[in-house]
């Protein structure tokens, strides 16, 4: 009964002489393809480094392996890291990815929903293990209330009418949702990025106390994973490739009509889009925001505050 | 073959129409098929599909029924507290298809101590046990199999998926929301689940066998492949993200009908298989939905291979009725050809040919005996003809031997008297048959006396000529220097008389001139008055005298004429076959225009004058038979001693 | 040519037509032949139609004229073309029949 119990590889003795062990935020798929293309095509290795990638899964948060030093580096998403770094775990981002939000509300379009406003006082489907500073901030900056409906990873009580909203990524949930039998145009959709709320999302993070002793191996890092992601990007489907091996590993089902949607708007992500920003770089502007909507989402009662350069620690210094 | 040859045309027609007779059949024989085998296909493929979802449902609604009777008992209190755990084992146990069953409370509802409560009985190796599903790490609360029918209170059938705690088998959670009484008031209390292994469902559906690569496969609620022959769909891919990866938008559709829980028949043409039928129908119990897919390939392969054996023997079939009908037809017609030799043969007077052996008694035996009926008449007649040919032969013979005596008898040398001056004469006679009845004489008489006749016998043919014979050597015999014209005529008419009883009788016209003094004397008996004509004068027909032929009468005076002729004097005589000489309107050539004729060549010599005359008459019938003899006669009389001769 | 007989009491009407000539003279003999054995039958002959006699025709004339008379019968011959009279005239058998102007004159003779 849902039952997914991860045999992970445990390795307590953190890496030395190049050795890392990094942990993407969740269970293996496209959203990491760029990761396993670094490891494939030996950039890591070109760097100097041996990196063992240890996924987490829905039970057990990235962020957590990295405070309990399970794991040298992680990818996490950027509010979940600001919680973090605010409930005082001493962790960095040493490289941005993702410069945009996928973030979105879906609504289907029979149920009439299809402004904003009308969101409101509607059940809204929402995780119960993070992503929801971002609705909680646009709902206050809107003045809308919605009744939220925690739930753990499917769509399926959208699907079955019992949530009038649901809270999804526009690379997965989304893609999910058609690919059980929705169509596109029977959906309604609101993306916060189009309400000043595109906060980035997937960012590379490390405690600040190992930047002393493995920053130069971080910066490796984060070179062959830009790297790797720009492969993945010229060789997509090879990428795929990677990606369902990953998941076949795991037992995980899979396809690749979705993996492929998702290495799509993934990398779609990565694009600075309108915002002047380099590749791997977080923006002083996007930091300030995403730590606006953390406050409107969690207050600023029994948290730490930090700023910008606190929080950011761009490893490789001119990136492009 | 000749192309030509009359069986070469009947194979042909009868052959062609063999086949257009064949091929309308079988055309509308595998119509008929076809759509025989299209109805079945279909009729099959729903039966086969009901049928698959009733084995499903036969195993399903036992399993079905234990969450709802459990809540039951539940909701009725019948369940002790303390036995929950004993009661689940037992359950589990008592039921093959069940592999875990839980009940589980919500917040606080088993007890007022316990925030979360949810026991579980579940198979592990041969034994059952049994724990608490609840952990902070697996907040119940929040997972679709309790959620999802706590939300909407009602049952739920989850989404398929891989048990690794079952051994990685596929499973289904069925979940049915139960309820109890507190306060008078039924308050939901939480979800009762039974965890169901799909492995018999995989196995019902893989059993389904359509043709070579017809299948059948099963969707969940979702589009996932539950059951596909192709084991990677299963659980990986929707019917959705299939379509997408194929780029079939019609498997969409039909995947978007699939989850809509309609039973369809849809005729759709994929990449991959060609046309095929997929007919769906959704599963009663958990909206799942069942799909069959049938390839027209298949579906119609029996009837191609039937098709072809169909060709084959209708190849096999035309080759031999082709060599029979050549053989029959020929066996047939071959006479025909004989026939046509036989008769060619006959043709060429060979009246003994074998006719063509003819057995049986059909039309080909008429023909035969009609054939050797003209073989026989044909015989007889050349027979006959032959006899009466040379019948005629003989007769013709006769006639010529008779005409050359008829001829001999008249006079037929010109000038006749080179010794006589006075006169000039010319005659000619045409018969219309071999033998004629016309007759003309000529001769002198003692020194200066010259006779001339002319006559034309009634009739024609071998009576006429027998009576001009007679007639002409009477007047011979009766002519002498005592006897007058009229004399010579009645002595000749006395003797015809006698004994005619055919009636016979010739027109006759004698004269005998005085060489020496131009005196004429003649006698006319009915005869076509001559003419007198003179350069000098205008021509002069001779009185008509009035007096009847001779044979008609015995007793009757005939009387003589008297004229003086000058020198260059001309008697032109003739008989009736130049005045009524016809043409091919039947108009007479006349006496008038003898007369014209006679005119405009009376300066001319006798043999010049006579020949004119036979032009103008030609000219005048213009090519129409001459019906009747044409004598003329022109004597000139020159005058004493032929003194003025022209 | 045609030829039709009518009887009346001694009299026998004979019209003759069209044609008498040696390719029919047979013909006009057969069909008045039996004329011949007549006993004391006045004969009428109407020649109003007939357009042309040859020598042969004449003869038939002439054999009926001598039956006609040996059987104490007469030959009226009347109505004769012109053309035809001139034949008869020449052949002189103007003088052996009884010819009339037409019938009424035959029939007070």
């Amino acid at each position: 009964m849902g039952m997914m119990l991860l045999l992970l590889g445990w390795n307590n003795s953190l890496a030395q002489n190049g050795k890392l062990i990094f942990t993407p935020h969740w269970i293996p798929q496209a959203q990491f393809a760029g990761y396993y293309v670094a490891v494939d095509q030996g950039f890591y290795k070109d760097n100097g480094l041996d990196v063992d990638i240890v996924h987490s899964t829905a039970n057990i948060a990235s962020l957590d392996l990295l405070k309990n030093g399970d794991a040298d580096i992680v990818s996490s998403f950027m509010l979940d890291a600001i919680e973090q770094r605010a409930n005082g775990v001493p962790l960095v981002n040493i490289g941005q990815l993702s410069q945009h939000s996928s973030l979105m509300i879906v609504t289907k379009r029979k149920s009439g929903i299809d402004t904003y406003q009308k969101l409101h006082t509607k059940k809204l489907g929402i995780w119960s293990n993070g992503f929801e500073d971002v609705p909680l901030a646009f709902m206050q900056e809107h003045g809308i209330k919605m009744d939220l409906i925690r739930i753990l990873q499917t769509v399926n009580l959208f699907l079955m009418d019992g949530v009038d909203a649901l809270l999804v990524m526009y690379y997965n949930e989304y893609d999910q949702i058609n690919n059980c039998g929705i169509d596109e145009d029977e959906l309604n959709t609101f993306f916060f990025s189009d309400f000043n709320l595109d906060i980035p999302e997937d960012g590379i993070y490390c405690m600040e106390e190992s930047l002393k002793s493995k920053g130069s191996a971080y910066a490796g890092f984060l070179k062959a994973t830009l790297k790797g992601w720009e492969y993945a990007s010229e060789h997509r489907e090879y990428a795929l490739d990677l990606v369902i091996g990953e998941m076949n590993k795991a037992h995980l089902p899979n396809n690749r009509v979705h993996q492929r949607w998702m290495l799509e708007k993934v990398l779609a992500m990565m694009e600075p889009g309108k915002k002047k920003v380099m590749k791997g770089q977080l923006l002083k502007l996007d930091f300030e925001r995403a730590m606006e909507v953390f406050k409107m989402a969690k207050g600023t009662q029994g948290y730490q505050t930090f700023g910008y350069e606190q929080f950011y620690h761009p490893s490789a210094k001119g990136l492009k | 073959m000749n192309r030509n040859r009359l069986s070469f045309k009947i194979i042909v027609r009868v052959l062609l129409f063999c086949f257009i007779l064949g091929g309308s059949i079988f055309t509308i024989y595998y119509l008929f098929a076809r759509k025989t085998i299209e109805r079945e296909s279909r009729e099959n493929a729903i039966h086969l599909a009901e049928s698959t979802v009733y084995k499903i449902e036969e195993i399903i609604n036992p399993a079905e029924m234990i969450p709802g009777n459990l809540a039951w008992i539940i909701e009725n209190n019948t369940l002790s507290r303390d036995s929950i755990y004993a009661f689940l084992r037992q359950l589990v146990r008592n039921n093959k298809s069940v592999f875990a069953a839980a009940i589980a409370f919500e917040p606080y509802l088993f007890s007022q101590e316990r925030y979360a409560f949810a026991p579980y009985a579940y198979r592990s190796g041969d034994e059952i046990l049994n724990r608490d599903l609840w952990s902070p790490a697996y907040n119940y609360f929040i997972m679709d199999w309790y959620q999802i029918p706590a939300l909407l209170r009602k049952p739920y059938w989850s989404e398929p998926y891989f048990d690794e705690g079952g051994g990685g088998v596929l499973m289904t959670t069925y979940s049915v929301p139960f309820y109890t009484n507190t306060n008078n008031s039924r308050v939901f209390t939480g979800i009762i689940t039974i965890d169901i292994s799909l492995e018999w469902l995989t196995e019902i559906v893989n059993s389904v066998k359509i043709f070579e690569t017809g299948y059948a496969f099963l969707i969940s609620g979702n589009g996932v492949y539950v059951t596909h022959p192709n084991a990677s769909h299963i659980m990986n891919q929707t019917i959705f993200t299939y379509a997408k990866e194929v780029n079939e938008p019609v498997i969409r559709e039909i995947g978007r009908d699939m989850i809509g829980g309609e039973s369809k028949l849809s005729n759709v043409n994929l990449k991959e298989m060609g046309n095929v039928w997929i007919y769906h129908t959704k599963i009663p119990s958990s909206k799942w939905s069942l799909g069959v897919v049938y390839p027209h390939r298949e579906m119609y392969a029996g009837l191609r291979s039937l098709n072809i054996m169909i060709f084959l023997l209708s190849v096999m079939a035309l080759t031999l009725l082709t060599i029979v009908t050549i053989r029959i037809i020929n066996r047939q017609i071959r006479p025909l050809s004989r026939f046509a030799k036989a008769a060619r043969n006959i043709a060429g007077g060979n009246f003994d040919t074998e006719l063509p052996v003819v057995e049986e008694n059909h039309e080909m035996k008429e023909l035969h005996d009609s054939f050797r009926y003209m073989q026989e008449e044909l015989a007889n007649y050349i027979a006959d003809l032959k006899e009466t040919t040379s019948a005629k032969e003989k007769i013709e013979s006769e006639l010529r031997i008779a005409r050359g005596i008829q001829i001999d008898m008249i006079p037929h040398i010109f000038p006749p008297f080179p010794n006589l001056p006075e006169i000039g004469l010319y005659a000619s006679l045409e018969s219309a048959t071999e033998v004629g009845g016309d007759l003309y004489d000529f001769f002198p008489i003692g020194d200066d006396h010259f006779c001339f006749a002319i006559g034309d016998v009634s009739g024609k043919g071998v009576p006429a000529s027998l009576f001009m014979a007679v007639t002409i050597t009477l007047i011979r015999s009766m002519s002498d220097k005592n006897r007058s014209c009229s004399e010579i005529v009645q002595s000749v008419n006395k003797t015809l008389t006698i004994n005619n009883e055919s009636n016979m009788f010739v027109t006759l016209f004698v004269g005998i001139l005085n060489l020496q003094t131009g005196e004429l004397q003649y006698c006319n008996a009915g005869h076509n008055p001559p003419v007198l004509l003179n350069c000098d004068r205008e021509p002069l027909m001779f009185r008509n005298t009035k007096a009847i032929p001779v044979g008609i009468f015995g007793e009757i005076d005939y009387c003589n004429e008297t004229m003086i002729l000058d020198p260059s004097d001309q008697i032109f005589l003739y008989t009736d076959g130049i005045t009524e000489a016809e043409d091919a309107d039947k108009n007479l050539f006349g006496e008038a225009a003898l007369m014209k004729a006679l005119t405009e060549n009376r300066d001319k010599s006798p043999k010049e004058l006579t020949d004119r005359v036979k032009q103008s008459v030609k000219e005048f019938v213009n090519g129409h038979m001459q019906s009747d003899d044409i004598t003329m006669m022109c004597i000139t009389y020159r005058g004493k001693n032929g003194n003025k001769i022209k | 040519m045609n030829i039709s007989i009518e009887k009346t009491d001694e009299e026998f009407l004979v019209v003759i037509s069209g044609r008498v000539d040696t390719t029919n003279y047979n013909e006009f003999e057969n069909s008045i032949v039996h004329l011949y054995n007549e006993k004391d039958a006045t004969i009428y002959l109407d020649c109003s139609g007939l357009d042309y006699i040859s020598s042969s025709g004449l003869r038939i004339f002439l054999t009926l004229q001598k039956k006609v008379k040996i059987q104490g019968g007469v030959l009226k011959i009347f109505a004769m073309q012109p053309q035809i009279k001139e034949i008869f005239d020449i052949s002189g058998f103007s003088s052996i029949f009884a010819i009339f102007p037409d019938y009424s004159a035959a029939k007070e003779a």
